[in-house]
């Protein structure tokens, strides 16, 4: 993140006149304005995260008893196929609805950096409306424009001769439902973040390249890319620690068994587990191990693509 | 702001027109289909070939979402939410990134390395003692437990010390501290007028995002009437009956004060949103 | 019509025959109109009398799941879930011809399909004895009023204040005390082709045998029930599903 630090200083001048207790109170002044934040996030941050490493270790009852059983939850868990399968329907998902969305972000933001195009202001409020539409919402529509017997999708796939599709009771078709409402509500949004970075190259660059007779894919490739780093990392960091804790849509998506996402946990997130055995079930100390477990697997992902998209260069 | 140079001045392509315009298709036809769902009886909604224009049925089903569910109460609880959240987020996200930006006090740097980590740390997953802390404050089931934790952000500081510090030079501030302003005086009536388009911006993404939370106001609130416009859609199915007009309907009318503010600030957010952080 | 099925066997035969005339599915789904009908026809499901789970060799529950999964490969089930999107719409749509219905569920009907008035019947569940479950109250032990709420529960669920919920809901009531009261015995339903809805559903329940219920039974009966959706859906093998069944309600209840 390209961040300037400011290099001159204001050099605090207190005049003669100022009491002691002013003084001190000038001292703290810039605690007391960050200490808000830090407050909110160790009490409704830091301290759950922690306390979730805790619990994780009892069999809690919320209205009951709270047993210490060690790693217990954890042996249960690894053993438990609900678990994996959750896991692997979380990484499925997220995949499915962060390649494609940065990618299509990458290639749109591409084409509204043209400095003749016209109505740009209104394709960029366009692109934002699904950003400030619910996941409620965008969930409650999808669903139906997806309906196996009723959905527009598939009578517009009829026309093709494809059988209807049935998105939500199979394991891809749920994952591919829920990642294009994912990618839905906000390629927009990252549109607009690369197209703002693709607006501060310099043009001096691009015409340097043009005489060097690179042309547009390879301007792109090499000059775009590569300025595009920072916020590219930013993005897929983010979209790697909120795309792993989807709730909401598969929560929504199957009407009939919400906390499991379907008959046979088809598109059931480790979030949407943990709140099944939290808060359908009352096992707060198994919930508990799953969050554990999901932690480890952001830190984890986010960990590794930081690794990874730190790593785009200028390709010589 | 630095000047915008964009790429080479050829000439625009038809092709981009083309998809460009596939894309706001895409964005704005959803909300289309809703409305157009909204305005129809289960009969028509579930018919082959499907019904492409709004049938008249609007303002029936609309009437039945504000019977079935408390629904104004609703919208009223997601104003009061989303409307405190968006001003305390920007007033104190300000004052933080104010700090950070142009005060100078020892720990400081320290300080907003931790802020810019705490972004990476996944909170959510932690809902279960998150609810034990509502739990033991009595906040079950009250508007302040949705509020409270959504006060101030680290992006929302990091936002703003980015734009105090480009937004505000320090001789002005040099010359104020002259002059004999406390820090709280030079940032409220010098720093905070000059950064407020910023603050209005972000407290909109914090209206936004609070207006559309789902997964913590489900597990805190218990009560109809306690409900956010977001729980109250839910609320419109259950799990043995659903009628999709219905669903639709409370999904439309609970999207559409954020269409209108939308239309109001829509520019201004774009704005905003590629003003922030990434740029040069 | 209740002739043509005195047997969950013959039910499915009939639903052959339905389905090779008409082309259309015969009923709505296995899973809640088979399945969670014939189970709860027994004297044992899920528990035994002293409360130990015995799903697993419960011949009732064996033979329900077995049941379920014939009229699936039969291929006389419309795949519509109970209470989803597309049954709701289908029942207004012809797509099936029958529907286990427990009283309060007619009213549910009325409303999905109002255009089917006089199009329905209803007819005995095969096998006799119906019995979709049951609600429970409770006041918790935070309750601000209980002595209120006890006053208000007693006062409902009297023999009189059940008789009085079903002549206006359908919520069946649960005192055979007022099962020979006129005003059950008279009730007939216009919307269902003027069938007897007092005293067929009344004579179903007299029929039932009591059976113990545990505190996992709903989540067992849950595990059965998506195991046979799974296969209805034409995911699942119905050679693997009843094992997987059994795996599955392990997972979630550990015994």
């Amino acid at each position: 993140m390209t961040t300037t630090l400011s290099t001159r200083r204001a050099q605090a001048a207190p005049a003669g006149t100022t009491s002691v207790r002013q003084s001190i109170t000038e001292r703290i002044a810039p605690y007391a304005y960050i200490a808000p934040f830090f407050l909110i996030f160790a009490v409704f941050g830091l301290v759950p995260l922690l306390f979730t490493f805790y619990v994780a270790l009892f069999d809690w009852n919320p209205i009951g008893e709270h047993v210490f059983v060690g790693l217990d939850n954890f042996t249960r868990l690894f053993a438990d196929t609900r678990f994996w399968d959750a896991a692997w329907n979380t990484i499925s998902i997220w995949l499915l609805s962060t390649v494609p969305q940065l990618l299509l972000a990458l290639g749109l933001a591409h084409l509204l950096n043209h400095a003749r195009l016209r109505m740009a202001v209104f394709f960029r409020m366009s692109m934002l409306v699904p950003y400030i539409t619910s996941v409620a919402a965008t969930t409650i529509v999808f669903s139906q424009m997806f309906d196996r017997d009723y959905g527009l999708l598939n009578w517009l796939l009829g026309f093709a001769g494809v059988e209807p599709i049935d998105f939500k009771q199979s394991v891809w078709g749920s994952h591919v439902l829920i990642a294009v409402m994912v990618t839905w509500r906000w390629f927009g949004y990252t549109t607009l973040l690369y197209l703002a970075s693709l607006q501060a190259i310099p043009r001096a660059i691009y015409e340097a390249a043009a005489v060097d007779g690179a042309g547009g894919w390879k301007q792109f490739r090499h000059i775009s890319i590569p300025s595009l780093r920072p916020v590219i990392v930013f993005t897929i960091v983010t979209s790697t620690i909120g795309g792993l804790q989807i709730f909401t849509e598969p929560l929504l998506v199957s009407r009939l068994s919400p906390l499991t996402c379907g008959p046979v946990r088809q598109c059931q997130t480790l979030t949407l587990f943990l709140y099944e055995q939290g808060f359908g079930q009352f096992q707060f100390g198994y919930g508990a191990a799953i969050g554990v477990a999901l932690f480890v697997l952001v830190v984890g992902l986010a960990t590794v693509n930081y690794v990874l998209s730190t790593r785009i260069r200028p390709e010589r | 702001m630095t000047k915008t140079i964009r790429r080479s001045g050829e000439r625009v392509r038809w092709w981009t027109y083309v998809l460009l315009g596939l894309a706001v298709f895409a964005c704005l036809f959803p909300l289309y289909w809703m409305f157009v769902v909204a305005t129809t009886d289960t009969a028509t909604a579930t018919r082959l070939p499907p019904e492409i224009v709004p049938g008249g049925n609007f303002f029936h089903l609309a009437g039945l979402v504000f019977t079935t569910v408390p629904f104004v109460r609703s919208v009223v609880n997601s104003l009061i939410v989303a409307g405190t959240i968006a001003v305390g987020h920007a007033v104190l996200c300000s004052l933080a990134g104010f700090a950070f930006a142009k005060l100078r006090f020892p720990g400081r740097n320290v300080l907003f390395l931790i802020v810019v980590l705490t972004m990476t740390v996944p909170t959510q997953l932690a809902v279960i003692p998150q609810y034990m802390i509502i739990s033991s404050l009595n906040w079950v089931d009250t508007l302040q437990a949705l509020i409270v934790p959504g006060l101030a952000s680290a992006f929302g500081i990091f936002w703003m010390r980015q734009h105090l510090s480009t937004t505000i030079s320090d001789e002005i501030l040099q010359a104020a501290r002259i002059d004999g302003a406390t820090t709280w005086q030079i940032f409220w009536r010098i720093a905070f007028p000059l950064v407020r388009p910023a603050a209005f911006v972000l407290g909109l993404l914090g209206f936004v995002t609070a207006w559309n939370d789902f997964l913590w106001p489900f597990i805190v609130l218990k009560s109809p009437e306690m409900y956010t416009a977001q729980i109250a859609i839910k609320a419109l199915q259950n799990s043995y009956s659903i009628d999709l007009g219905l669903a639709m309907s409370g999904s439309f009318l609970a999207t559409l004060p954020l269409l209108v503010l939308f239309v109001f600030v829509g520019r201004r957010m774009v704005a905003g949103i590629m003003d922030g952080a990434f740029k040069g | 019509m209740g002739k043509l099925w005195p047997t969950w066997d013959a039910f499915i035969e009939t639903g052959k025959k339905y389905t090779a005339a008409t082309k259309k599915a015969f009923v709505d789904n296995a899973g809640t109109s088979v399945f969670h009908q014939a189970v709860n026809q027994g004297p044992q499901k899920y528990y035994d009398p002293s409360g130990n789970v015995v799903y697993s060799t419960s011949p009732q529950v064996k033979t329900a799941f077995d049941l379920a999964l014939k009229a699936v490969q039969a291929g006389i089930t419309a795949k519509q879930s109970s209470f989803s999107d597309g049954w709701s719409a289908g029942i207004g749509k012809d797509q099936f011809a029958v529907i286990s219905a427990p009283s309060w569920l007619l009213e549910q009907i009325r409303n999905n399909a109002p255009g089917t008035k006089g199009k329905w019947d209803i007819a005995t569940i095969p096998g006799g004895a119906g019995n979709w479950g049951g609600s429970y109250l409770a006041i918790p032990k935070g309750a601000k009023n209980p002595k209120a709420a006890w006053d208000y529960i007693s006062k409902t669920q009297s023999p009189q204040g059940q008789l009085a919920h079903f002549v206006v809901t359908g919520a069946l009531p649960t005192t055979p005390s007022v099962y020979k009261d006129p005003k059950l015995t008279a009730l007939k339903d216009p919307f269902f082709s003027d069938a007897p809805t007092g005293t067929i559903y009344t004579n179903s329940l007299l029929g039932l045998k009591p059976f113990y219920i545990g505190p996992d039974s709903s989540a067992i009966g849950q595990e059965l029930l998506n195991a046979i959706t799974n296969v209805e859906q034409g995911k699942g093998d119905p050679a693997k599903a009843w094992d997987s069944a059994l795996a599955n309600i392990k997972t979630a209840i550990g015994k």
